[in-house]
């Protein structure tokens, strides 16, 4: 691993990183703010994807009790 | 139900004084969860502001309770008695409340998860139906996001298994998000695998089919938008990708992560550690170029 790789990863604590993911702010953090804007736009994706249309076998499956255990 | 313009807030409390902030759940006005718990909010409220209120709580004031009367700090004592019943009424009540006149019982929808669920395990197509609206949304971008080559058709196929499975299902509401992600992170597994069989034509991959609104050429762009940010995640490693993509478009927690791909919870947080240095990196240069 080189010199400039180990400051990058030494650069983002893994508290910020668990911040980054769970969708917290980092202020201050300018550098971080792509990556902020990335996972923000992922959780917006899953937000606003709809859900696809019911195939004809998934609803001939709910005419169906679930099979026992 | 429409949407008010302005509605009128009398106070906003969570914890020990809930009810206020359901009502107004209830007209659409307000979709947080995250109001901070000692936050208070008076007055007639624009609903616009309302809206922004997680990401700018600040712009409410923050008070002790029974204090904040918007602009009349007067004591009570020196009020009328109908403003002092209307001040009365914005407070946390202590005395009991007379519980409503027992009426004949109104079969009501079930409409949390776990009710949900257990109506879906007693062969309720309603009940599954409204769990697949609500999850099915999610695991197909789930599996767009891994560039699963049909995301929809997948999906059909994680809720078929969910349907045929529901009854070994045991647990609490994350429980069932976790497991069901599980599903589609087996499904997608199984695709990948069947994709790397069976190499598509140049041009099949990535082309998302479903994210039209009538525009053609505004369609090409979102899609080719959509699809460019989707292709920055390929920087990552196969493990890094999947714990991202489960963390952040799954909103599943470390631990769930760590159970889901067989790994040790300390793993989990290296690999998100080491995922996002590694965005960062490449997410750099192409955000700074002028």
């Amino acid at each position: 691993m080189t010199f400039a790789l180990v400051v990058t990863f030494l650069d983002l604590s893994r508290r910020e990183a668990e911040e980054i993911l769970t969708g917290g702010v980092l202020p201050g953090r300018r550098d971080l703010e792509c990556v902020l804007e990335l996972t923000a736009f992922m959780r917006a994706s899953r937000e606003v994807e709809p859900p696809p249309p019911m195939r004809a076998d998934l609803l001939g499956l709910l005419g169906e009790p679930p099979s026992p255990s | 139900m429409p949407v008010p313009e302005t509605v009128a807030v009398d106070s906003i409390r969570q914890g020990p004084h809930p009810g206020s902030l359901s009502a107004l759940k209830d007209t659409g006005a307000v979709k947080s969860d995250h109001l901070p718990a000692d936050f208070h909010v008076e007055g007639r409220v624009r609903v616009a502001t309302l809206g922004v209120v997680r990401r700018q709580p600040a712009r409410f004031a923050k008070v002790p309770p029974g204090e904040n009367r918007g602009s009349d700090q007067r004591p009570r004592s020196e009020m009328t008695p109908g403003e002092d019943a209307a001040v009365q009424s914005t407070e946390p009540s202590t005395e009991p409340t007379t519980p409503p006149p027992a009426g004949p019982p109104r079969p009501a929808p079930p409409t949390s998860l776990g009710a949900l669920i257990a109506d879906a395990k007693l062969g309720c197509p309603r009940a599954f139906e409204r769990i697949y609206r609500q999850f099915a949304g999610q695991v197909a971008s789930y599996l767009r996001w891994h560039r699963a080559s049909d995301p929809d058709g997948l999906t059909n196929d994680v809720f078929a298994q969910v349907h045929r499975n529901l009854d070994r299902f045991e647990g609490d509401e994350p429980g069932f998000r976790s497991w069901v992600f599980t599903i589609a992170h087996h499904r997608m597994i199984d695709d990948r695998r069947r994709a790397n069989r069976q190499p598509l034509l140049q041009g099949e991959m990535g082309v998302d089919d479903d994210l039209g609104c009538g525009d053609v050429e505004e369609d090409a762009f979102a899609v080719l938008a959509h699809d460019s940010v989707r292709e920055l995640v390929s920087v990552l490693s196969p493990d890094q990708r999947d714990v991202v993509l489960l963390r952040v478009v799954a909103d599943l927690s470390v631990d769930e992560v760590a159970r889901l791909l067989h790994k040790r919870a300390g793993a989990v947080k290296a690999l998100q550690h080491r995922a996002l240095a590694t965005l960062r990196r490449h997410l750099e240069p192409l955000v700074a170029v002028p």
